[in-house]
């Protein structure tokens, strides 16, 4: 049975939404009625957004290669489950050349929820 | 109005004219062909007149401006060779631009083209035809695919489009091109089937095409000219940098030219873009809407092929019903009963097979204007660039098939290997581009050991040409080390590299004099090379191998003292140069040279005995020899020639009438030994063609040199190692042709190339004897025996290729290109009163034998890529394929008019196993030879 693993184009999908959203979400932070966070703080925490989506674009990149190696691989006069399990075969392959950028995505994810301004009071806990 | 792209003032010039005639003359038609574009429109590499420049009086030139950077001159030298060789003013300008580059008075670009210059023909850029984009339009209907590639390109990238035969790359490639072409990326189309397209044809189009933001260079067709990659992809950034033109690539091959070349050698910075026939098959189907039986049964016949796929559905609809391939042969050959046109078919298919195309000028000249434009016309045969083909290989392979089985007049053009061979031997360059791609049309595991050798010297001579190239681009002189000089310019003409040879040549022209008659021996100018120390040090070795020999001396008589290092380097120079000169590149091949030195030969041979000094080293007589057998076209009955052999003989002779020694001693102590110098002198007597007196003499230093491969197959003997693989390959062709000989060449052979590979990647050892000249001198040894082995193999490699190894072959030996045995009016299955299989059932099993190894050859290909080393399933089912491939050998063995019902059963259950339901039925004997009498 093939692995269900997300395709390249959900990787890039949720890059545009850190991209995105979590920049709308600071922005939203930092100009709400509210609105006296300092800006190193809306700074960082854009940059951390920006730096999550940049490792997702970079995980879709290598997993959209491992998909592309496995069209160039499958041709031929191969069998269907020959075919199926050399998809199957790169396709985990480039999973796991995509750890790193995977691992350093959900940091930075991690680290802009926690950041984000006046949604955790780190003053009051520490 | 067509623009004047010919010389037209410069051939109403006699040859034999005046320079500043000549100048004039071309001055006018390049001037005419730069205004002619000028006013047509923005050139995109626009070019013009400079003054004439008469700094030299004696050589004027046509000064020309390429792209307001690049200055080109041209001497009338050039000019000539143009127009002889048929290049055009924008072929010469091309030629120009590519070509390398110096520096001018000011320190800029300038390119200098005078006599010395070698034309090439230039290939024309030439896109599809309407009718040919109109049928890759029918083929390429995967828009996702194409939205692919578009974006790739307008994102800045090369793409490689990579698949099978018959995938359908070249229309998807014409397809994409044509609508960047709509939105302004001007094109350039490469067919890499023609030899001669590469940087100098993309540089002629471009002196030719609209300005553009964009260029786009189709490079269709990757495999078919392998050793062209290199330059033509240099040559992009190379006008970018130069002109600022941005050029895309967008590239078409298989898949294992685009490892290759994605993995580094050469580098191919490319996105590939996998095609699948597969795919196409099932999408064009679809869009035809046919379903059911009907498809399946195209999808067999088609196998991994959208041409015929598209033939098939054509014929389908025309007929209502689903061809077989009967069918499909009759309508790739439909109505040719003109001997003329068959034959034409016949021998365009075999070269198709090999993707190989032939020439307009020679296809014209072959069968004559009317027989190609009425098979034009018919479709049969197909344009591309300035040439015409059978494509694809499948269909080329189907109508190779029907022609051999239904035209029995083709019988006289010979075996299909024996039609493509005669075909390669008109340009070397063609058999060196056939020979690169070779090792990807079919996996090395199904070649013959033979033939599997071949391919992987000729790998590794490129290596070596690549290697010798930058170390001569680097330093010509070669640290002023004659041998080194000498050697690698043997190698880099034999490897079609005139350039960088007259590099050498011009060093080494000027470092040794000969012109005088007082002379004896050449003699370096301005002090003697590098090499002359290497005679110093066999000065101290011969003294130490005196000590050796004690009292009695040595056997030759001369001892250490006597002898004279200045002496005996001049002569071996002898012996150098005249290799030298007398291997030259055709255009740069001096005879009054050739003279000088062998006139030298006649002074300088022993008055008494014909040896060369010194008599106690023969290697240095064998050395001028070869040198005398390479300048002399007949060497026979050249008298220099017969004393120094009669001499070498004598030497190896006992002492007694009738003995034979069988050896020589090297005479220069640990220097060399002696297995080299015998490896040389046998090759000297063998160059000198003296088979009738040295016959014995040379036995027996075959079977010494057997006998002690223990010594020269050691590691770190490799000079001895090419000497005596040199020595038997030679044997083989001349004396002793046998397959245990030939197999012996080719395992030793195969351990030098590998070894050569390590000592390319390694730095030199200070204290190794010859070690200045150890590349060289292998090189030279290599280039000439894989040269011999390709002259030799070459035609049974191609039987490997073709499939065609399984057919009965016109004579024994393979060498003659006799007919074969006519075919019968009716061949099918005629009863015959004997048992066994009839002479029409056992063709149907041979072709279907032909079919199986296809087959298994394709899938074998398909599941070794390194890709899918770690898929469990594919590498098991590739193992089984290995275990069909022996069956299918040791089954093939036994497929003759008397094989038995075992043979024929297990070799069809191995066909249905194998191919499925493409594999035919077959007709099995009423009796078999082995059946009881009733």
């Amino acid at each position: 049975m093939r692995a269900a693993l997300p395709a390249s184009s959900s990787l890039n999908f949720l890059a545009g939404i850190f991209a995105g959203a979590g920049i709308n979400l600071i922005t939203s932070v930092a100009t709400g009625p509210e609105a006296e966070v300092s800006s190193t703080k809306i700074a960082l925490d854009s940059v951390l957004w920006v730096a999550a989506a940049a490792c997702l674009t970079w995980a879709a990149q290598v997993v959209q290669r491992g998909e592309r190696d496995a069209d160039v691989e499958v041709q031929g006069r191969l069998t269907q489950e020959e075919k199926e399990e050399i998809r199957d075969h790169l396709e985990r392959r480039s999973w796991r050349r995509a750890r790193l950028p995977i691992i350093l995505t959900v940091v930075f994810v991690i680290g802009s929820v926690a950041l984000l301004p006046r949604f955790i009071p780190w003053s009051a806990l520490l | 109005m067509p623009l004047p792209f010919d010389w037209d003032a410069l051939t109403t010039v006699p040859s034999d004219e005046d320079g500043q005639r000549v100048i004039s003359a071309a001055r006018n038609d390049l001037e005419k062909a730069a205004t002619a574009l000028r006013e047509k429109f923005d050139v995109a590499l626009p070019f013009r007149l400079l003054s004439r420049d008469f700094k030299n009086p004696d050589e004027p030139r046509v000064v020309v401006l390429v792209g307001e950077k690049l200055r080109c001159e041209f001497t009338d030298g050039a000019l000539q060779n143009a127009r002889r060789k048929g290049l055009g003013p924008i072929d010469l300008i091309a030629s120009a631009v590519v070509y390398e580059q110096s520096a001018d008075v000011d320190g800029k670009p300038c390119v200098i083209l005078d006599g010395n210059w070698r034309p090439k023909r230039v290939g024309r850029a030439n896109g599809p035809t309407e009718a040919q984009m109109r049928r890759h339009r029918r083929v390429a209907r995967l828009p996702m695919v194409t939205g692919d590639i578009e974006r790739a390109i307008k994102a800045g990238k090369n793409v490689m489009i990579v698949g099978k035969h018959g995938s359908g790359r070249t229309a998807l490639a014409a397809v994409v091109a044509q609508v960047l072409g709509g939105q302004g990326y001007g094109q350039i189309w490469l067919d890499l089937t023609d030899p001669a397209d590469g940087p100098e044809s993309v540089v002629a189009e471009l002196l030719k095409l609209p300005k553009q933001e964009h260029y786009l260079l189709v490079a269709d067709g990757l495999q078919a000219n392998i050793p062209v990659v290199d330059p033509l992809l240099s040559c992009a950034p190379l006008l970018q940098m130069m002109f600022g033109l941005q050029i895309l690539i967008l590239a078409t091959t298989w898949k294992s030219v685009a490892d290759k070349v994605t993995g580094g050698d050469p580098h191919f910075d490319a996105s590939p873009i996998g095609v699948s026939a597969e795919k196409l098959i099932k999408q064009m189907l679809d869009d035809e809407s046919i379903f059911g039986e009907d498809r399946q049964k195209i999808e067999t016949l088609a196998g991994d092929d959208v041409h015929i796929a598209l033939s098939a559905i054509d014929i389908f609809h025309a007929h209502g019903r689903v061809p077989d391939v009967g069918e499909l042969q009759q309508e790739f050959t439909r109505d040719t009963d003109a001997p003329a046109e068959r034959r034409a078919l016949y021998h365009l298919s075999c070269l198709g097979v090999l993707g190989l195309v032939m020439s307009e000028v020679q296809a014209v000249e072959m069968f004559g204007r009317p027989t190609i434009t009425e098979l034009l016309d018919r479709d049969l045969v197909h344009r591309t660039d300035e040439a015409f083909t059978v494509a694809t290989q499948r269909r080329a392979v189907l109508v190779m098939n029907f022609a051999l089985e239904h035209w029995p007049e083709i019988g006289s053009e010979g075996q299909p290997e024996d039609v493509v061979w005669t075909h390669l031997q008109r340009s070397d360059r063609l058999i060196r581009a056939t020979l690169s791609q070779i090792d990807n049309v079919v996996s090395p595991e199904t070649l013959r050991p033979a033939s599997s050798y071949l391919i992987s010297a000729w790998d590794i001579s490129e290596q070596l040409a690549r290697w010798l190239e930058k170390q001569t681009n680097h330093g010509p002189a070669w640290e002023d080390n004659l041998g080194s000089s000498v050697f690698a310019a043997m190698a880099l003409a034999r490897l079609d590299r005139p350039e960088q040879w007259l590099k050498i040549a011009e060093h080494v022209r000027a470092r040794w004099t000969y012109a005088d008659p007082e002379l004896q021996l050449p003699e370096p100018v301005g002090g003697n090379t590098t090499d002359f120390k290497d005679f110093q040090q066999i000065g101290r070795e011969m003294a130490e191998e005196d000590l050796a020999y004690g009292e009695d001396g040595h056997p030759s008589g001369m001892p250490a003292a006597q002898f004279d290092p200045q002496e005996a380097y001049r002569t071996w120079a002898l012996g150098l140069l005249l290799c030298f000169e007398a291997t030259a590149p055709l255009a740069y091949r001096d005879a009054e040279r050739i003279r000088m030195l062998l006139d030298m030969t006649k002074i300088a041979a022993d008055s008494l005995d014909g040896y060369f000094y010194p008599v106690r080293v023969p290697w240095v007589t064998a050395r001028v020899l070869m040198g005398i057998c390479h300048a002399d076209t007949e060497p026979r009955e050249n008298r220099v020639v017969a004393r120094a052999s009669k001499w070498l003989i004598d030497l190896a002779s006992g002492s007694d009438p009738g003995q034979v020694v069988g050896r020589w001693l090297s005479g220069t102590g640990t220097w060399n030994t002696n297995e080299e110098a015998t490896a040389m002198c046998v090759i000297a007597l063998v160059s000198a063609q003296q088979r009738y007196r040295a016959g014995d003499v040379i036995d027996a230093a075959l079977s010494w040199l057997t006998g002690r491969s223990a010594e020269w197959g050691r590691e770190g003997q490799e000079i001895d190692l090419a000497q005596v693989i040199e020595a038997f390959a030679f044997c083989t062709e001349s004396y002793v042709p046998g397959e245990q000989t030939e197999m012996l060449v080719n395992q030793h052979l195969s351990t030098l190339l590998q070894r050569t590979r390590n000592e390319l990647r390694k730095a030199p050892v200070a204290d190794r004897p010859e070690e200045r000249l150890r590349l060289p001198f292998l090189a030279a040894q290599l280039t000439e025996i894989v040269w011999r082995t390709v002259q030799s193999q070459f035609k049974r490699l191609l039987r490997d290729v073709m499939g065609t190894s399984d057919r009965p072959q016109a004579s024994s030996n393979g060498r003659s290109a006799m007919p074969r045995p006519r075919p019968e009016p009716d061949p099918a299955f005629l009863p015959e009163p004997d048992k066994g299989l009839t002479a029409g059932q056992l063709r149907v099993w041979q072709a279907a034998a032909s079919q199986l190894r296809r087959t298994l050859n394709d899938l074998i290909s398909d599941r070794s890529s390194p890709g899918k080393a770690g898929v469990a399933l594919v590498q098991t089912l590739l193992a089984e394929n290995y275990r069909q491939q022996r069956l299918y050998n040791e089954l093939l063995g036994m497929l003759d008019s008397q094989a038995t019902v075992e043979t024929l059963r297990a070799l069809d259950e191995l066909g249905q196993e194998v191919c499925g339901p493409s594999w035919p039925t077959l007709p099995y004997p009423d009796h078999y030879r082995d059946e009881a009498p009733a």
